[in-house]
């Protein structure tokens, strides 16, 4: 496990983009270690989900962005479930691996980052998943041609995977996709000017539990 | 009774023994399903990990579908698709930007008027759990299972609003009212390692065989499940966690729609039991003798 502290810059920005993303704070955290308790995933983790959230408090972007730890959770929802301060451990995790998505930072596990990527494009061209699709462009994006050879086989023989497609509002797709990046620009660009302005920092509102009401969830942003 | 019915992606292809088994049960009990025309992908992990906004927008939109096609109530079997239209219903009940920028997303107002059901509510309902006790035809007598949940079905409570979030025991209760035998275990509510399956398959097979091995130690004869990825991992992969481990695992992984049609006198074939990887026939044997 590396050291938890790099650098020596303590950025609120990066928490407050973080919160926003997630509609969840993370100042509530008091470090129990709950979530990294029940953690399927956490001894296969370099930092456990509550080192995560106590570098997002510290403000550590680059650690956090290149963990493996944020691209590894399975979306489980036990830490969110168990956390006895309301952090939503698991969303906080997914407006993570958004921002390094984003950004287009080197992924420590790349093939995550390249089947979400494939997925989205299957989806863009098909409206549903395609999977013979997604399993040939997934193996292009990540160069590992012979995985799970033995599997596909298997399926194909028990007639699991189908072999054509089917178009399902593709073109109603492609729009929600297109609306949604520019929403998110909109909004991100809102936050940015907060963030100018000193106003976007007010972490204590986001801090507020999950269930904290519908304030909470806007986050730290755009109010 | 009729329901809308949203299979989901899954359904359409890797496990089209839950889609088949299902509807042979629903047939069986009377209650007619409908598949809302047009159906989108709900956009599972790679929608909702890359964007919030993604995530939500894309249930909405086929909530949005079925309250245009004048549907009220719809069952979703995946435990995924059906987390995925808890979660947005949830979300923008709560936040009224997020409502908002999911409208302008779909380009339409949704009025939240459809409840979201698994189907393992739909058997519980007094009146259908009436009907199914009647129509028993070949109770589940000496058939010792462990029910399998996983992590989506549960988590978190305030959303899914689905029987007890550590330990639940809807699925338990349904298979006894069949005759079965339910185990007490440890891995009920574990997470199968879900949508790593096609990136980190290591770490699928050790959960897999983690999971297996809990249920076989405590006389499980075979593991029931009510998601489509849980099953692709415990069933589908199961022969390659064997060949990692060096380890016999054998542990047939039946959907719990299949147990009732079993139940109910349906045949192993009007059930798609032929398509699993891991060979269920012992179950069938047991209950068929
Ligand atoms: S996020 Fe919650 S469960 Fe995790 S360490 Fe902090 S308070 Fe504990
Ligand atoms: S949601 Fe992610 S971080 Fe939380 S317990 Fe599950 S795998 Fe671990």
């Amino acid at each position: 496990m590396g050291h938890l502290i790099s650098g020596r810059r303590s950025v609120p920005a990066f928490r407050t983009e973080v919160e926003a993303r997630a509609g969840c704070g993370v100042l509530a955290c008091f470090q129990c270690g709950k979530c990294g308790a029940g953690c399927p995933l956490q001894e296969h983790l370099d930092y456990s989900p509550s080192q995560i959230i106590h570098l997002i408090r510290l403000g550590q972007e680059e650690t956090v962005l290149a963990s493996k730890a944020i691209w590894l959770c399975a979306s489980c929802e036990t830490c969110t479930t168990r956390c006895p301060q309301g952090v939503d451990i698991a969303r906080v995790m997914d407006a993570a691996r958004s921002l390094a998505f984003d950004r287009r930072v080197p992924s420590a596990v790349p093939s995550v980052p390249s089947f979400y990527k494939a997925t989205r494009a299957n989806l863009m061209k098909f409206g549903r998943m395609f999977e013979v699709w997604l399993l040939a462009s997934l193996k292009l994006r990540t160069g590992d041609i012979t995985k799970d050879m033995d599997l596909g086989r298997k399926m194909m023989a028990k007639r699991k995977l189908n072999l054509f497609p089917t178009w399902n509002r593709v073109w109603e797709t492609r729009a929600i996709f297109k609306r949604v990046a520019r929403i998110e620009k909109e909004r991100a660009a809102e936050r940015a000017a907060d963030t100018q302005s000193g106003s976007g920092s007010a972490g204590g509102a986001a801090a507020s539990p999950r269930e904290g009401g519908p304030g909470n969830a806007s986050g730290g942003g755009n109010s | 009774m009729k329901f809308a019915y949203f299979p989901g992606c899954s359904l359409h292809s890797t496990s089209s023994e839950y889609d088949k088994s299902f509807r042979a049960v629903c047939a069986a009990l009377g209650i007619e399903l409908e598949e809302p025309k047009k159906w989108i992908c709900c956009g599972t992990t790679p929608a909702h990990a890359t964007s919030r906004l993604l995530g939500a927008a894309l249930p909405v939109k086929n909530l949005r579908i079925m309250e245009e096609q004048g549907m009220t109530e719809v069952v979703v079997p995946c435990a995924a698709c059906f987390s995925r239209f808890k979660c947005a219903d949830h979300d923008i009940g709560k936040d009224p930007q997020l409502a908002a920028d999911v409208a302008q997303a779909i380009g339409a107002e949704y009025g939240r008027t459809v409840k979201i059901r698994h189907p393992l509510e739909l058997f519980l309902r007094e009146d259908v759990r009436a009907i199914l006790r009647q129509k028993v035809a070949r109770p589940l007598a000496g058939l010792k299972v462990a029910c399998y949940y996983g992590c989506l079905l549960t988590r978190p409570p305030e959303v899914t609003q689905f029987d007890d979030t550590e330990y639940p025991m809807s699925m338990d209760l349904l298979l006894r009212d069949l005759g079965a035998e339910t185990i007490d275990w440890a891995y009920k509510v574990e997470c199968c390692g879900a949508s790593l399956s096609l990136t980190n398959s290591d770490i699928i097979l050790d959960l897999t065989r983690k999971i297996i091995l809990d249920a076989k130690a405590r006389g499980a004869l075979a593991l029931v499940v009510a998601c489509p990825l849980c099953h692709v991992n415990l069933d589908s992969r199961q022969f390659q966690a064997e060949e990692k481990y060096q380890t016999r695992l054998e542990m047939p992984v039946l959907f719990f729609s299949q147990l009732i049609g079993l139940a109910l006198g349906l045949s192993g074939k009007e059930l798609g039991t032929d398509k699993h990887l891991t060979d269920p026939s012992a179950i069938l044997s047991a209950v068929q003798a």
